[in-house]
Protein backbone atom coordinates (compact mmCIF):
# COMPACT_ATOMS: atom_id res chain seq x y z
CA UNK A 1 0.00 0.00 0.00
CA UNK A 2 1.49 3.51 -1.25
CA UNK A 3 1.28 6.86 0.71
CA UNK A 4 -1.71 8.68 0.35
CA UNK A 5 0.79 11.97 0.55
CA UNK A 6 3.63 11.50 -1.36
CA UNK A 7 2.31 8.19 -3.31
CA UNK A 8 5.72 7.01 -3.45
CA UNK A 9 6.71 5.17 -0.26
CA UNK A 10 5.21 2.43 0.96
CA UNK A 11 2.45 3.40 3.72
CA UNK A 12 3.29 2.04 7.35
CA UNK A 13 1.31 4.23 9.42
CA UNK A 14 -2.06 4.13 9.25
CA UNK A 15 -3.37 6.90 10.63
CA UNK A 16 -7.23 8.29 11.63
CA UNK A 17 -8.71 11.51 12.21
CA UNK A 18 -11.90 11.68 13.92
CA UNK A 19 -13.98 14.93 12.87
CA UNK A 20 -17.46 15.49 13.96
CA UNK A 21 -18.14 11.68 13.97
CA UNK A 22 -16.88 10.81 11.26
CA UNK A 23 -13.21 8.89 10.73
CA UNK A 24 -11.23 9.38 8.27
CA UNK A 25 -8.65 6.48 7.38
CA UNK A 26 -5.02 7.67 6.19
CA UNK A 27 -2.19 5.28 4.99
CA UNK A 28 0.82 7.25 5.42
CA UNK A 29 4.59 6.27 5.22
CA UNK A 30 6.68 7.44 7.94
CA UNK A 31 7.60 10.69 6.46
CA UNK A 32 4.57 12.47 5.75
CA UNK A 33 3.17 10.83 9.11
CA UNK A 34 5.48 12.77 11.14
CA UNK A 35 4.46 15.28 8.83
CA UNK A 36 0.78 15.13 9.92
CA UNK A 37 1.79 13.68 13.14
CA UNK A 38 0.18 14.96 16.24
CA UNK A 39 -0.46 18.75 17.33
CA UNK A 40 -0.67 19.78 13.89
CA UNK A 41 -4.05 21.90 12.86
CA UNK A 42 -7.55 20.62 13.74
CA UNK A 43 -9.90 21.58 10.57
CA UNK A 44 -13.08 20.63 9.65
CA UNK A 45 -14.18 18.82 6.51
CA UNK A 46 -14.78 21.66 4.01
CA UNK A 47 -15.79 19.97 1.31
CA UNK A 48 -18.17 17.96 3.03
CA UNK A 49 -19.39 20.87 5.05
CA UNK A 50 -20.36 22.63 1.69
CA UNK A 51 -21.71 19.74 -0.01
CA UNK A 52 -24.38 19.42 2.55
CA UNK A 53 -24.56 23.35 2.96
CA UNK A 54 -25.91 23.04 -0.95
CA UNK A 55 -28.38 20.42 -0.22
CA UNK A 56 -30.31 22.65 1.54
CA UNK A 57 -29.84 25.95 -0.52
CA UNK A 58 -29.04 24.86 -4.05
CA UNK A 59 -27.33 26.36 -6.30
CA UNK A 60 -29.73 27.65 -8.77
CA UNK A 61 -32.47 29.00 -6.25
CA UNK A 62 -29.48 31.04 -4.60
CA UNK A 63 -29.19 34.15 -6.86
CA UNK A 64 -25.49 35.14 -5.41
CA UNK A 65 -24.13 31.64 -5.75
CA UNK A 66 -23.28 32.35 -9.37
CA UNK A 67 -21.66 35.80 -8.57
CA UNK A 68 -18.24 36.59 -7.87
CA UNK A 69 -16.63 38.95 -5.07
CA UNK A 70 -16.73 42.49 -6.54
CA UNK A 71 -13.41 42.76 -4.23
CA UNK A 72 -11.03 40.30 -4.55
CA UNK A 73 -12.78 38.31 -7.51
CA UNK A 74 -13.36 35.11 -5.58
CA UNK A 75 -16.04 32.83 -7.39
CA UNK A 76 -18.84 31.09 -5.05
CA UNK A 77 -17.83 28.42 -6.90
CA UNK A 78 -13.92 28.53 -6.20
CA UNK A 79 -14.72 29.14 -2.39
CA UNK A 80 -16.53 25.51 -2.56
CA UNK A 81 -13.48 24.11 -3.95
CA UNK A 82 -11.24 25.13 -1.96
CA UNK A 83 -13.26 25.78 1.00
CA UNK A 84 -11.56 29.09 1.30
CA UNK A 85 -12.92 32.81 1.21
CA UNK A 86 -10.57 34.94 -0.71
CA UNK A 87 -10.93 38.38 1.62
CA UNK A 88 -13.46 39.73 4.26
CA UNK A 89 -15.65 40.96 1.62
CA UNK A 90 -16.64 37.49 0.30
CA UNK A 91 -18.73 37.20 3.53
CA UNK A 92 -20.81 39.64 2.26
CA UNK A 93 -20.84 38.44 -1.20
CA UNK A 94 -21.42 35.01 -0.50
CA UNK A 95 -23.85 35.98 2.37
CA UNK A 96 -27.01 34.08 1.56
CA UNK A 97 -24.81 30.32 0.66
CA UNK A 98 -22.54 31.19 3.90
CA UNK A 99 -24.98 31.54 6.61
CA UNK A 100 -26.51 28.61 6.87
CA UNK A 101 -23.05 27.00 6.73
CA UNK A 102 -22.11 28.78 9.91
CA UNK A 103 -25.23 27.55 11.58
CA UNK A 104 -24.06 24.30 10.59
CA UNK A 105 -20.54 24.38 11.85
CA UNK A 106 -21.10 26.78 15.09
CA UNK A 107 -25.00 26.02 15.43
CA UNK A 108 -24.48 30.11 16.04
CA UNK A 109 -24.49 32.70 13.63
CA UNK A 110 -23.52 35.76 16.17
CA UNK A 111 -20.13 36.66 17.69
CA UNK A 112 -20.40 37.51 21.24
CA UNK A 113 -16.33 37.52 22.07
CA UNK A 114 -13.57 39.71 22.13
CA UNK A 115 -14.22 42.85 20.12
CA UNK A 116 -11.05 45.29 18.85
CA UNK A 117 -10.56 48.14 21.05
CA UNK A 118 -10.26 50.75 18.08
CA UNK A 119 -13.43 50.47 16.25
CA UNK A 120 -13.30 49.55 12.34
CA UNK A 121 -14.08 52.11 9.84
CA UNK A 122 -13.98 50.27 7.47
CA UNK A 123 -15.29 46.79 8.77
CA UNK A 124 -17.81 45.00 7.32
CA UNK A 125 -21.70 45.72 8.09
CA UNK A 126 -23.01 42.13 8.17
CA UNK A 127 -26.08 43.69 10.10
CA UNK A 128 -27.52 45.42 7.66
CA UNK A 129 -26.39 43.14 4.93
CA UNK A 130 -28.12 40.14 7.02
CA UNK A 131 -31.46 42.68 7.47
CA UNK A 132 -31.39 43.32 3.71
CA UNK A 133 -31.19 39.58 2.95
CA UNK A 134 -34.10 38.81 5.44
CA UNK A 135 -36.20 41.44 3.34
CA UNK A 136 -34.87 39.53 0.48
CA UNK A 137 -36.70 36.08 1.48
CA UNK A 138 -39.48 37.56 3.00
CA UNK A 139 -39.95 39.58 -0.70
CA UNK A 140 -39.50 36.50 -2.60
CA UNK A 141 -41.68 33.88 -0.15
CA UNK A 142 -44.31 36.30 -0.41
CA UNK A 143 -43.68 36.18 -4.50
CA UNK A 144 -43.32 40.17 -4.11
CA UNK A 145 -40.89 40.33 -7.23
CA UNK A 146 -41.00 44.13 -7.53
CA UNK A 147 -39.92 44.39 -4.06
CA UNK A 148 -37.49 41.25 -3.93
CA UNK A 149 -35.89 42.99 -7.37
CA UNK A 150 -35.46 46.38 -5.46
CA UNK A 151 -34.14 44.83 -2.66
CA UNK A 152 -31.28 43.09 -4.42
CA UNK A 153 -30.41 46.19 -5.81
CA UNK A 154 -29.67 47.14 -2.28
CA UNK A 155 -27.68 44.78 -1.79
CA UNK A 156 -25.80 45.28 -4.71
CA UNK A 157 -25.43 48.83 -4.19
CA UNK A 158 -24.38 48.06 -0.81
CA UNK A 159 -21.78 46.11 -1.32
CA UNK A 160 -20.05 48.42 -4.15
CA UNK A 161 -20.34 51.25 -1.66
CA UNK A 162 -18.25 49.04 1.20
CA UNK A 163 -16.18 47.94 -1.72
CA UNK A 164 -15.30 51.35 -2.20
CA UNK A 165 -14.93 52.51 1.64
CA UNK A 166 -12.39 49.98 2.41
CA UNK A 167 -9.90 50.59 -0.49
CA UNK B 1 21.95 28.68 11.02
CA UNK B 2 19.83 29.60 13.24
CA UNK B 3 17.70 27.07 14.05
CA UNK B 4 20.42 25.30 15.89
CA UNK B 5 19.54 27.47 18.92
CA UNK B 6 16.19 25.48 19.29
CA UNK B 7 18.06 22.20 18.54
CA UNK B 8 19.64 22.39 21.65
CA UNK B 9 17.03 23.53 23.71
CA UNK B 10 13.76 22.39 25.06
CA UNK B 11 10.65 24.40 24.40
CA UNK B 12 8.54 25.17 26.86
CA UNK B 13 5.62 22.67 25.84
CA UNK B 14 8.10 19.75 26.55
CA UNK B 15 9.32 20.66 29.76
CA UNK B 16 7.17 18.01 31.41
CA UNK B 17 5.76 19.74 34.21
CA UNK B 18 2.73 22.22 35.19
CA UNK B 19 -0.43 20.71 36.61
CA UNK B 20 -1.36 17.33 35.76
CA UNK B 21 1.69 17.09 33.50
CA UNK B 22 1.39 13.19 34.36
CA UNK B 23 -1.88 13.59 32.10
CA UNK B 24 -1.70 16.38 29.71
CA UNK B 25 1.89 16.80 27.89
CA UNK B 26 1.12 20.06 26.33
CA UNK B 27 -1.38 22.52 25.64
CA UNK B 28 -2.49 25.06 22.96
CA UNK B 29 -4.56 28.53 22.13
CA UNK B 30 -4.31 30.16 18.67
CA UNK B 31 -5.79 32.95 17.41
CA UNK B 32 -6.73 33.66 13.68
CA UNK B 33 -6.35 36.90 12.39
CA UNK B 34 -6.37 38.44 9.10
CA UNK B 35 -5.66 42.37 8.35
CA UNK B 36 -8.21 44.24 6.86
CA UNK B 37 -5.77 46.26 4.62
CA UNK B 38 -5.25 42.72 2.28
CA UNK B 39 -7.02 40.49 0.66
CA UNK B 40 -6.60 36.79 2.90
CA UNK B 41 -3.56 34.80 1.63
CA UNK B 42 -5.48 32.83 -1.18
CA UNK B 43 -6.25 35.95 -3.04
CA UNK B 44 -2.99 38.64 -1.94
CA UNK B 45 -0.31 39.20 -4.31
CA UNK B 46 3.61 38.07 -3.72
CA UNK B 47 4.24 41.86 -2.83
CA UNK B 48 1.07 41.96 -0.62
CA UNK B 49 2.37 38.66 1.35
CA UNK B 50 6.07 40.83 1.57
CA UNK B 51 4.67 43.71 2.33
CA UNK B 52 2.75 41.89 5.29
CA UNK B 53 5.93 40.48 6.29
CA UNK B 54 7.90 43.57 7.00
CA UNK B 55 5.29 45.02 8.73
CA UNK B 56 5.51 42.08 11.12
CA UNK B 57 9.39 42.07 11.41
CA UNK B 58 8.88 46.04 12.73
CA UNK B 59 6.19 44.93 14.96
CA UNK B 60 8.44 41.84 16.56
CA UNK B 61 11.12 44.00 17.31
CA UNK B 62 8.77 46.23 19.72
CA UNK B 63 6.80 44.05 20.99
CA UNK B 64 7.84 43.43 24.69
CA UNK B 65 5.83 39.53 24.30
CA UNK B 66 8.49 38.92 21.42
CA UNK B 67 11.94 39.74 23.20
CA UNK B 68 14.53 37.71 21.40
CA UNK B 69 12.53 36.36 19.42
CA UNK B 70 13.40 34.12 15.99
CA UNK B 71 11.74 35.59 12.94
CA UNK B 72 12.27 33.43 10.17
CA UNK B 73 11.35 33.65 6.20
CA UNK B 74 10.34 29.89 4.92
CA UNK B 75 11.73 30.36 1.22
CA UNK B 76 15.26 30.98 3.08
CA UNK B 77 15.06 27.65 4.71
CA UNK B 78 15.94 24.39 2.93
CA UNK B 79 12.91 21.94 3.01
CA UNK B 80 14.59 19.87 6.16
CA UNK B 81 14.77 22.99 7.98
CA UNK B 82 10.87 23.25 7.60
CA UNK B 83 10.28 19.93 8.35
CA UNK B 84 12.57 20.25 11.67
CA UNK B 85 9.78 23.23 12.50
CA UNK B 86 6.78 21.38 11.28
CA UNK B 87 8.06 18.23 14.04
CA UNK B 88 8.40 21.03 16.94
CA UNK B 89 4.42 22.03 15.95
CA UNK B 90 5.86 25.86 15.30
CA UNK B 91 4.71 26.05 11.63
CA UNK B 92 1.99 23.62 10.07
CA UNK B 93 2.39 21.13 6.96
CA UNK B 94 0.55 23.59 4.63
CA UNK B 95 2.55 26.53 5.88
CA UNK B 96 5.78 24.48 5.48
CA UNK B 97 4.83 24.03 1.61
CA UNK B 98 3.90 28.16 1.32
CA UNK B 99 6.35 29.60 -0.69
CA UNK B 100 7.26 33.70 -0.70
CA UNK B 101 5.87 35.68 2.16
CA UNK B 102 5.20 33.11 4.50
CA UNK B 103 7.65 33.40 7.81
CA UNK B 104 7.28 32.33 11.17
CA UNK B 105 8.16 34.23 14.34
CA UNK B 106 9.24 32.25 17.76
CA UNK B 107 9.67 33.61 21.14
CA UNK B 108 11.76 32.44 23.54
CA UNK B 109 11.67 29.10 24.52
CA UNK B 110 9.14 28.37 21.95
CA UNK B 111 6.29 29.82 24.47
CA UNK B 112 4.45 31.65 21.52
CA UNK B 113 4.92 31.65 17.83
CA UNK B 114 3.20 33.25 15.00
CA UNK B 115 2.37 31.93 11.88
CA UNK B 116 2.61 34.43 8.65
CA UNK B 117 0.45 33.56 5.63
CA UNK B 118 -0.77 30.39 6.27
CA UNK B 119 -4.46 29.60 5.93
CA UNK B 120 -4.82 33.28 7.36
CA UNK B 121 -2.40 36.50 7.84
CA UNK B 122 -1.87 35.84 11.48
CA UNK B 123 -2.14 32.24 13.32
CA UNK B 124 -0.84 33.32 17.15
CA UNK B 125 -0.03 30.84 19.36
CA UNK B 126 0.67 29.88 22.55
CA UNK B 127 1.76 26.57 23.95
CA UNK B 128 2.18 25.58 27.30
CA UNK B 129 3.33 22.51 29.04
CA UNK B 130 1.13 21.05 31.66
CA UNK B 131 -2.73 21.78 31.93
CA UNK B 132 -2.54 25.25 31.67
CA UNK B 133 -5.29 26.14 29.31
CA UNK B 134 -5.98 29.40 30.52
CA UNK B 135 -2.70 30.92 31.17
CA UNK B 136 -2.59 30.34 27.42
CA UNK B 137 -5.54 32.24 26.77
CA UNK B 138 -4.54 34.82 28.55
CA UNK B 139 -1.12 35.19 27.13
CA UNK B 140 -2.25 35.58 23.42
CA UNK B 141 -4.88 37.28 24.65
CA UNK B 142 -1.96 39.78 25.91
CA UNK B 143 -0.02 39.43 22.70
CA UNK B 144 -3.81 39.95 20.40
CA UNK B 145 -4.14 43.33 22.26
CA UNK B 146 -0.28 44.19 22.00
CA UNK B 147 -0.96 43.66 18.22
CA UNK B 148 -4.21 45.34 17.76
CA UNK B 149 -2.75 48.51 19.00
CA UNK B 150 -0.90 48.90 15.66
CA UNK B 151 -2.80 46.33 13.31
CA UNK B 152 -6.22 47.10 11.78
CA UNK B 153 -7.79 43.40 11.84
CA UNK B 154 -10.93 42.47 9.60
CA UNK B 155 -13.51 42.16 11.94
CA UNK B 156 -17.20 42.52 12.21
CA UNK B 157 -19.54 43.12 14.89
CA UNK B 158 -21.60 40.19 14.04
CA UNK B 159 -19.55 37.76 13.12
CA UNK B 160 -16.20 38.49 14.86
CA UNK B 161 -12.90 38.31 13.49
CA UNK B 162 -12.99 37.31 9.76
CA UNK B 163 -11.15 34.50 8.63
CA UNK B 164 -10.26 32.55 5.63
CA UNK B 165 -11.79 29.51 6.37
CA UNK B 166 -15.95 29.93 8.05
CA UNK B 167 -14.40 27.16 10.63
CA UNK B 168 -12.50 29.55 12.66
CA UNK B 169 -15.13 32.62 12.37
CA UNK B 170 -15.96 34.88 15.21
CA UNK B 171 -12.99 34.45 18.15
CA UNK B 172 -10.71 32.87 15.82
CA UNK B 173 -9.58 30.58 18.76
CA UNK B 174 -8.65 27.62 18.78
CA UNK B 175 -8.03 25.55 22.00
CA UNK B 176 -6.38 22.13 21.55
CA UNK B 177 -5.05 19.37 24.48
CA UNK B 178 -2.72 16.93 23.86
CA UNK B 179 -3.21 13.94 26.53
CA UNK B 180 -1.29 10.49 27.46
CA UNK B 181 -3.72 7.87 28.02
CA UNK B 182 -2.40 4.83 28.17
CA UNK B 183 -4.66 3.49 31.20
CA UNK B 184 -7.89 4.40 29.04
CA UNK B 185 -6.37 2.40 25.92
CA UNK B 186 -5.21 -0.75 27.98
CA UNK B 187 -8.46 -1.17 29.76
CA UNK B 188 -10.17 -0.34 26.55
CA UNK B 189 -12.25 2.44 28.05
CA UNK B 190 -11.06 5.24 25.42
CA UNK B 191 -13.32 4.30 22.89
CA UNK B 192 -16.17 5.18 25.15
CA UNK B 193 -14.79 8.30 26.19
CA UNK B 194 -13.67 9.44 22.72
CA UNK B 195 -17.19 8.79 21.46
CA UNK B 196 -18.56 11.02 24.42
CA UNK B 197 -15.96 13.81 23.39
CA UNK B 198 -17.40 13.58 19.87
CA UNK B 199 -21.03 14.15 21.13
CA UNK B 200 -20.19 17.34 22.83
CA UNK B 201 -19.25 18.50 19.28
CA UNK B 202 -15.28 18.73 20.10
CA UNK B 203 -12.50 17.40 17.69
CA UNK B 204 -10.50 14.33 19.10
CA UNK B 205 -7.14 13.31 16.81
CA UNK B 206 -4.70 10.49 17.08
CA UNK B 207 -2.16 8.40 16.23
CA UNK B 208 -3.67 5.23 15.32
CA UNK B 209 -1.48 2.38 14.78
CA UNK B 210 -2.16 -0.79 12.73
CA UNK B 211 -3.70 -2.35 15.62
CA UNK B 212 -6.99 -1.18 17.56
CA UNK B 213 -4.31 0.53 20.27
CA UNK B 214 -3.71 4.81 19.31
CA UNK B 215 -0.16 5.08 18.45
CA UNK B 216 1.79 6.50 21.37
CA UNK B 217 -1.31 6.75 23.25
CA UNK B 218 -1.72 10.09 22.78
CA UNK B 219 -4.79 12.44 21.80
CA UNK B 220 -5.57 15.77 21.13
CA UNK B 221 -8.83 17.20 21.73
CA UNK B 222 -10.08 20.66 20.63
CA UNK B 223 -13.15 22.58 20.17
CA UNK B 224 -14.72 23.20 17.04
CA UNK B 225 -17.09 26.13 17.76
CA UNK B 226 -15.66 29.71 16.93
CA UNK B 227 -18.73 31.47 16.57
CA UNK B 228 -21.28 32.54 19.34
CA UNK B 229 -19.50 31.94 22.69
CA UNK B 230 -17.51 33.92 24.04
CA UNK B 231 -13.08 33.14 24.42
CA UNK B 232 -13.74 32.31 28.17
CA UNK B 233 -16.75 30.36 27.38
CA UNK B 234 -14.68 28.25 24.99
CA UNK B 235 -11.83 27.64 26.95
CA UNK B 236 -13.55 26.90 30.22
CA UNK B 237 -16.00 24.79 28.74
CA UNK B 238 -13.26 22.32 27.18
CA UNK B 239 -11.13 22.72 30.25
CA UNK B 240 -14.41 20.76 31.94
CA UNK B 241 -14.30 17.94 29.69
CA UNK B 242 -10.29 17.58 29.89
CA UNK B 243 -10.69 17.56 33.48
CA UNK B 244 -13.14 15.14 33.14
CA UNK B 245 -10.90 12.90 30.83
CA UNK B 246 -8.10 13.53 33.48
CA UNK B 247 -10.21 12.06 36.06
CA UNK B 248 -11.28 8.77 34.00
CA UNK B 249 -7.34 8.00 33.25
CA UNK B 250 -6.33 8.82 36.95
CA UNK B 251 -9.63 5.91 37.32
CA UNK B 252 -8.18 4.21 35.48
CA UNK B 253 -4.67 4.01 35.70
CA UNK B 254 -5.45 3.30 39.54
CA UNK B 255 -7.48 0.08 39.02
CA UNK B 256 -4.55 -0.98 36.59
CA UNK B 257 -2.10 -0.49 39.71
CA UNK B 258 -4.81 -2.73 41.88
CA UNK B 259 -5.39 -5.44 39.63
CA UNK B 260 -2.47 -5.92 37.11
CA UNK B 261 0.38 -4.09 38.88
CA UNK B 262 2.62 -6.86 37.26
CA UNK B 263 1.71 -7.34 34.10
CA UNK B 264 2.21 -3.11 34.10
CA UNK B 265 5.66 -3.59 35.73
CA UNK B 266 5.94 -6.54 33.37
CA UNK B 267 5.23 -4.11 30.07
CA UNK B 268 7.40 -0.91 31.21
CA UNK B 269 10.40 -3.00 32.20
CA UNK B 270 9.85 -4.80 28.70
CA UNK B 271 10.03 -1.27 26.61
CA UNK B 272 12.66 -0.08 29.13
CA UNK B 273 14.89 -3.42 27.90
CA UNK B 274 13.95 -3.21 24.40
CA UNK B 275 15.10 0.48 24.17
CA UNK B 276 17.92 0.30 25.88
CA UNK B 277 19.33 -2.32 24.17
CA UNK B 278 17.72 -2.13 20.43
CA UNK B 279 20.40 -0.92 17.41
CA UNK B 280 17.64 -0.08 14.97
CA UNK B 281 13.83 0.97 15.53
CA UNK B 282 11.46 2.72 13.24
CA UNK B 283 9.35 5.73 14.71
CA UNK B 284 6.26 3.79 15.04
CA UNK B 285 7.94 1.60 17.62
CA UNK B 286 9.96 4.15 19.72
CA UNK B 287 7.02 6.11 20.11
CA UNK B 288 4.71 2.91 21.33
CA UNK B 289 7.76 1.84 23.76
CA UNK B 290 8.38 5.73 25.31
CA UNK B 291 4.44 5.94 25.37
CA UNK B 292 4.68 2.83 27.99
CA UNK B 293 7.84 3.71 29.19
CA UNK B 294 6.23 7.45 30.47
CA UNK B 295 3.42 5.69 31.85
CA UNK B 296 6.13 3.52 33.90
CA UNK B 297 7.44 6.57 35.30
CA UNK B 298 3.61 8.80 35.83
CA UNK B 299 2.71 5.29 38.22
CA UNK B 300 5.85 5.57 39.80
CA UNK B 301 6.98 2.18 39.02
CA UNK B 302 9.84 3.54 36.87
CA UNK B 303 12.25 6.07 38.80
CA UNK B 304 15.56 5.85 36.56
CA UNK B 305 14.11 8.29 33.34
CA UNK B 306 12.33 11.63 33.74
CA UNK B 307 9.43 12.58 32.45
CA UNK B 308 11.33 15.71 30.30
CA UNK B 309 13.86 13.58 29.03
CA UNK B 310 10.93 11.14 27.44
CA UNK B 311 8.88 13.97 26.20
CA UNK B 312 11.65 15.25 24.75
CA UNK B 313 12.88 11.69 22.71
CA UNK B 314 9.30 11.62 21.45
CA UNK B 315 11.09 14.68 19.58
CA UNK B 316 14.28 14.27 18.62
CA UNK B 317 13.09 10.55 17.28
CA UNK B 318 11.45 12.04 14.71
CA UNK B 319 12.83 12.10 11.14
CA UNK B 320 13.74 15.95 11.05
CA UNK B 321 15.18 16.44 14.29
CA UNK B 322 17.13 12.84 14.09
CA UNK B 323 18.50 14.66 10.61
CA UNK B 324 19.36 18.24 12.36
CA UNK B 325 21.32 16.29 15.09
CA UNK B 326 23.45 14.12 12.33
CA UNK B 327 23.67 17.28 10.32
CA UNK B 328 23.38 15.34 7.46
CA UNK B 329 20.04 13.62 5.32
CA UNK B 330 19.54 9.87 6.05
CA UNK B 331 18.00 6.69 4.80
CA UNK B 332 14.78 5.82 6.75
CA UNK B 333 17.36 2.84 7.33
CA UNK B 334 19.72 4.69 8.64
CA UNK B 335 17.31 7.12 10.76
CA UNK B 336 16.28 3.67 11.92
CA UNK B 337 19.92 3.17 13.21
CA UNK B 338 20.54 6.69 14.24
CA UNK B 339 17.13 6.72 16.49
CA UNK B 340 17.83 3.43 18.66
CA UNK B 341 21.36 5.15 18.85
CA UNK B 342 19.95 8.41 20.36
CA UNK B 343 17.92 6.65 23.06
CA UNK B 344 20.32 4.36 24.05
CA UNK B 345 22.68 7.06 25.25
CA UNK B 346 20.08 9.64 26.72
CA UNK B 347 18.83 6.56 28.71
CA UNK B 348 22.11 5.62 29.75
CA UNK B 349 23.14 9.02 30.50
CA UNK B 350 19.41 9.08 32.72
CA UNK B 351 20.75 6.16 34.54
CA UNK B 352 24.23 7.39 35.86
CA UNK B 353 23.67 8.41 39.56
CA UNK B 354 24.69 11.98 38.83
CA UNK B 355 24.26 15.61 39.43
CA UNK B 356 21.26 16.87 41.21
CA UNK B 357 18.16 17.14 39.24
CA UNK B 358 16.53 20.39 37.88
CA UNK B 359 13.18 20.63 38.92
ZN1 LIG C 1 4.48 9.73 1.99
ZN1 LIG D 1 -13.52 38.57 -1.60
Amino acid sequence: MLCNVCQKTEAVVHYAEIVNGQMKKMDLCEACAVDKGVGTNVSLNMSDLLTEASESTSDKENPLSKEACSSCKMTYLEFKKSGRLGCFHCYQAFYRSLAPLLETIHHNSRHVGKTPVKSRADAVDLERMQKLHEALSEAISNEEYEQAAKVRDQIREFEKKQNKSSK
Amino acid sequence: MKLHVLLNQTGEWLRGSGPDAEIVISCRVRLARNLSRFPFPAKSTNEDKKKMVSLLEELTAESKYLKEALFLRLNKLDELDRQFLVERHLISREHAAGEDGSAVIIGKRELVNIMINEEDHLRLQVLHSGFQLKESWSLINDLDNDFEKKLDFAFSPRLGYLTSCPTNVGTGLRGSVMLHLPALVLTKQINQVLQAILKLGLAVRGLYGEGTEASGNLFQISNQVTLGKSEEEIISSLEKVIRQIIGHERNARKLLIKDNVKQVEDRVGRAYGILRNAHVISSKEAIELLSTLRMGVDLGLLTKVERQTINELFLLTQPAHLQKIAGEKLSPENRDIKRSNLIREKLDEADKPKKKKRK
